[in-house]
């Protein structure tokens, strides 16, 4: 089921993955993330349906007025960078290819709807921590932040304490 | 269309007009898109019709439908619809849209035409016992077409050919006969909406079914093809740079100015960088082809239009 | 110095907008390396907490114990303030919505498989999981924007500010910096043996694809010496203290900015950052009053040939952002508005008799750039005793009506 497996040694993904965040750092004095452009995308796409709406909420609003727009925003643009390199990586490794990963034992179904749900639980948390893993815990954490550690700390009790009563997804 | 002319670009005293929506640079994709496809055709109808893949056979059959859908866009737009008519009453040599409109009138024929020269005996022989057609006493006559088409494939090609760069050079031209918009005033419009719309092509032709030996030739062609893309970019935002104070000020829309982050983070990167990098790959690691790529260059392109035809209207 | 070379937050035009056209490059150097270190597959990532697979880990902790050591490096040589480049990137510390919200991450990621992150890496790879995953995700953000409002209390409960590690342990950046690197390096090394453990546990399961120890080797070297380094900037004497971000502010004294006001207010744009309440009572005149948020907007890009000057409480602790692409020379009241406010809207203390010519002459100007600023009578100075030679000199009273 699964295609090619060569994926690059964690050690020096790791410390790959650090320059570019610190590059991130010296030259734009900004991180990484990507919450932050989910819900610019979902305030944007409310924004068709229901303009009056937003126009008066107060979340949604400044996202709206301020600047040039929904997509006038550092992580928008950061996140089409994701798109686009995880699809270079991904047709470069010959893993590009149209599916779903799941676990042994789990249906196409139940897969799918535990990544609706899981995703939903995140959205809530990722904008209640102000960032996601990407956001909060790898920029955060790298510039020393305490509430950045204390959300990754969390973060893996979380997944740990889950991990029992889904693992009928996994394993 | 209600013409104004303006000979001011003080942004304090003048009026923002915005007189061209989305229809503009649909029509502008799409007939340059159709440009690319008659070129293309043109260029890979050589062979016997029974080697090459039926795709490519009946792919001039997409310039119509193309072109059709681009005008019906551009129809759209005009605030007197009727006026269209005067379109085909008169012939202005010093007018591109008066070329246009009679260029449009000629690639319908050739574009049918090439393809019926791609049907092989068989397929024309089944195409005339459709039912409508046969109805309608056409079977026969399409039949004689065909063949006689096939016959002369090499003419049609040529003739595919020629009407397709003038096609693809009339969508640039067009936006540069409104001189008084600095953003538009550049020569290098009509070369580079033809090579955009050479690769946008290639990119649309590559999401049939063509054959490896042909989809490898125009992911070669696309690649030369993106990189004269980049170069006549270049040249553009130099000229423009280099211009009267009007012209750098428009250069500046996209090297610092509002429009910068869109143009070089959807027109650049998106469409041209990334599947640039892409096909590389895919010819040096010998990879499936993958629909990533014709997408992002469709997308790329469009975004090209989009951005030049907003970003000109904005001062 | 460099110290950003495109800082984004001063919203000025040119550099906004560039910085995003960076950003699509630093998002794609993130989406590449998490791809290929495999991070575009749930099963992948969820192995991470069934203990046989620690990748995730690896490669988080080692993502920011670099970027940690590299920044605080690159802080003690003086390229970066650390404090304030950490100030815009990472949010103010907000600790119960941090936990919680932590608490309900780990959650999500286990159940759906991905965090955002990497739902965006695995929909690109095609994998219809991540794309569900990733939609979920701004339906997620949308739901809780629509409830924030009710929630508001908790969503800035534990609100501590910017707070950093080294701010809560009392020590010195480059040490937590180091401490932290060892203490990851310990936990990888422990991770390895977890893995090893369960691995074994599940037969049948592919091995992680755990490189050779020579890569190990290298990213712990690479973590302990960027640390070491960072610890050793330490030493150089003047390498912290004072902001880099000052070194192009040049310091002006309450007195010389009460003259030039008076004299020159053409010449100055004064702009004073301490906030709306304080400066609407009392402010140097002339002064805009603008929150340090907003100096964006101040229109700080155009070098109209004015000096600007910078008011705040006390001394500056740093030049704001959108100070820093200004043209003109830029020039900060030593002391702050507390400074200008024992100068120039105190009266002076009587002069004693005894005092000299330049004495004299120094509290004659005082006194009468405080009865020009504040409309008070001008005091007069006593008579010379002694063999004064000179009267005190009286300056002209200068400037219009309007003070």
């Amino acid at each position: 089921m699964d295609r090619s497996d060569r994926f690059w040694n964690p050690y020096v993904a790791g410390v790959l993955l650090g320059c570019v965040l610190l590059g991130s750092f010296l030259v734009m004095g900004k991180g990484l993330g990507a919450s932050g452009a989910a819900n610019r995308l979902g305030a944007a796409g409310l924004d068709v349906v229901a303009p009056a709406h937003v126009d008066a909420h107060p979340v949604f609003g400044p996202q709206k007025h301020e600047g040039r727009g929904f997509f006038d925003d550092w992580l928008v643009f950061e996140v089409l960078g994701v798109f686009l390199g995880g699809a270079v990586a991904a047709y470069s490794a010959g893993r590009l290819r149209v599916g779903v990963i799941k676990g042994p034992r789990a249906s196409t179904a139940a897969r799918l709807a535990a990544a609706l749900v899981g995703g939903v639980l995140m959205g809530v948390a990722a904008r209640m921590a102000r960032g996601c893993t990407s956001g909060q815990a790898l920029t955060g954490g790298a510039v020393m932040s305490v509430g950045s550690w204390v959300f990754m700390m969390a973060v893996f009790g979380g997944g740990y304490a889950m991990a029992h009563f889904v693992r009928r997804l996994w394993t | 269309m209600h013409e104004i002319d303006l000979f001011r670009h003080s942004a304090a005293i003048d009026p923002h007009l915005t007189i061209w929506g989305w229809e503009i640079p649909v029509y502008l994709f799409l007939g340059g898109l159709s440009a690319g496809v008659m070129i293309l055709t043109a260029l890979l109808a050589r062979g016997e019709p029974s080697e090459r893949s039926r795709a490519l056979r009946w792919m001039p059959l997409a310039v119509p439908v193309l072109l059709s859908a681009g005008m019906l866009a551009l129809f759209l737009d005009l605030a007197f619809k009727l006026h269209v008519l005067r379109f085909y009453l008169a012939f202005r040599p010093a007018s591109p849209m008066s070329w246009g409109a009679w260029i449009l009138v000629a690639v319908y024929p050739a574009a049918l035409l090439l393809a019926a020269a791609g049907l092989t005996a068989g397929e024309a022989r089944a195409l005339a016992g459709w039912r409508p057609l046969a109805v309608l006493r056409l079977g026969a006559p399409l039949e004689r077409v065909a063949a006689w088409a096939r016959a002369r494939r090499g003419a049609l090609s040529s003739l595919n050919l020629g009407l397709g760069v003038a096609l693809g050079v009339y969508t640039g031209i067009l936006l540069g006969a409104l001189g008084a918009r600095a953003v538009w005033s550049s020569a290098v419009l009509g070369p580079l909406f033809l090579v955009s719309g050479f690769s946008t092509a290639a990119a649309f032709l590559m999401l049939f079914p063509i054959g490896h030996a042909d989809h490898a030739r125009l992911r070669r062609w696309d690649v030369g093809a993106i990189g004269v893309e980049l170069a006549l970019i270049a040249l553009y935002l130099l000229g423009l740079a280099t211009g009267g104070e009007s012209a750098r000020q428009a250069a500046q829309l996209f090297l610092g100015g509002g429009y910068t982050a869109a143009f070089w983070a959807l027109v650049v990167i998106l469409g041209l960088l990334v599947p640039l990098a892409l096909e590389a790959v895919e010819a040096t690691r010998r990879l499936r082809p993958t629909l990533v790529t014709p997408a992002l260059i469709l997308a790329g392109g469009f975004a090209l239009r989009w951005i030049l035809v907003s970003a000109g209207q904005s001062m | 110095m460099f110290a950003t070379l495109f800082p984004f937050d001063s919203l000025l035009a040119g550099a906004r907008e560039l910085g995003l056209v960076v950003a699509v490059a630093v998002g794609f150097g993130f989406g590449f390396v998490l791809e290929r270190a495999g991070f575009g597959r749930a099963s992948k990532l969820t192995a991470q907490f069934y203990l046989t697979d620690m990748t995730v880990f690896k490669v988080m902790f080692g993502a920011i114990v670099t970027a940690m050591t590299g920044l605080v490096l690159a802080s003690g040589l003086g390229l970066v303030d650390l404090v304030s480049v950490s100030e815009g990137i990472a949010s103010p510390t907000f600790l119960w919505p941090m936990l919680a919200g932590g608490f309900l991450l780990g959650v999500g990621f286990i159940v759906s498989g991905y965090c955002p992150g990497t739902s965006a890496v695995a929909t690109a790879s095609g994998n219809l999981d991540g794309l569900v995953t990733f939609v979920g995700v701004i339906l997620g953000s949308l739901l809780y924007g629509e409830v924030q409002p009710l929630v508001q209390g908790f969503h800035t409960s534990g609100d501590l500010g910017p707070f950093f590690l080294y701010q809560l342990l009392g020590l010195p950046a480059p040490v937590v910096a180091l401490l932290v690197a060892g203490m990851a390096m310990g936990a990888f090394l422990g991770a390895e043996k977890l893995e090893r453990i369960f691995s074994a546990k599940r037969e049948g399961l592919p091995a992680p694809a755990v490189g050779p120890t020579p890569a190990r080797r290298l990213a712990f070297a690479t973590f302990g010496g960027v640390a070491a380094l960072g610890l050793a900037t330490l030493a150089f004497p003047g390498a912290s203290g004072a902001d880099p971000s000052l070194a192009r502010v040049l310091p002006v004294s309450a007195a010389e900015l009460a003259e030039r006001v008076v004299a020159e207010p053409w010449t100055l744009r004064v702009i004073d950052l301490r906030g709306e309440a304080a400066c609407a009572a009392a402010r140097v005149p002339g002064a805009a009053c603008v929150s340090p948020e907003h100096l964006g907007e101040a229109g700080l890009d155009a070098a109209d040939g004015r000096t600007v000057v910078l008011v705040g409480e006390g001394d500056l602790a740093g030049l704001p952002l959108a100070a820093r692409a200004y043209r003109g020379p830029v020039m900060a009241l030593t002391g702050g508005f507390a400074a200008w406010k024992a100068y120039a809207l105190t009266a002076p203390a009587p002069l004693a008799a005894s005092a000299t010519p330049v004495e004299r002459a120094t509290w004659g100007k005082r006194a009468a750039l405080h009865a020009q600023l504040t409309g008070a009578k001008p005091a007069a100075a006593p008579a010379p005793t002694g063999g004064g030679k000179a009267a005190p000199a009286r300056p002209k009273k200068k400037g219009g009506g309007c003070s």
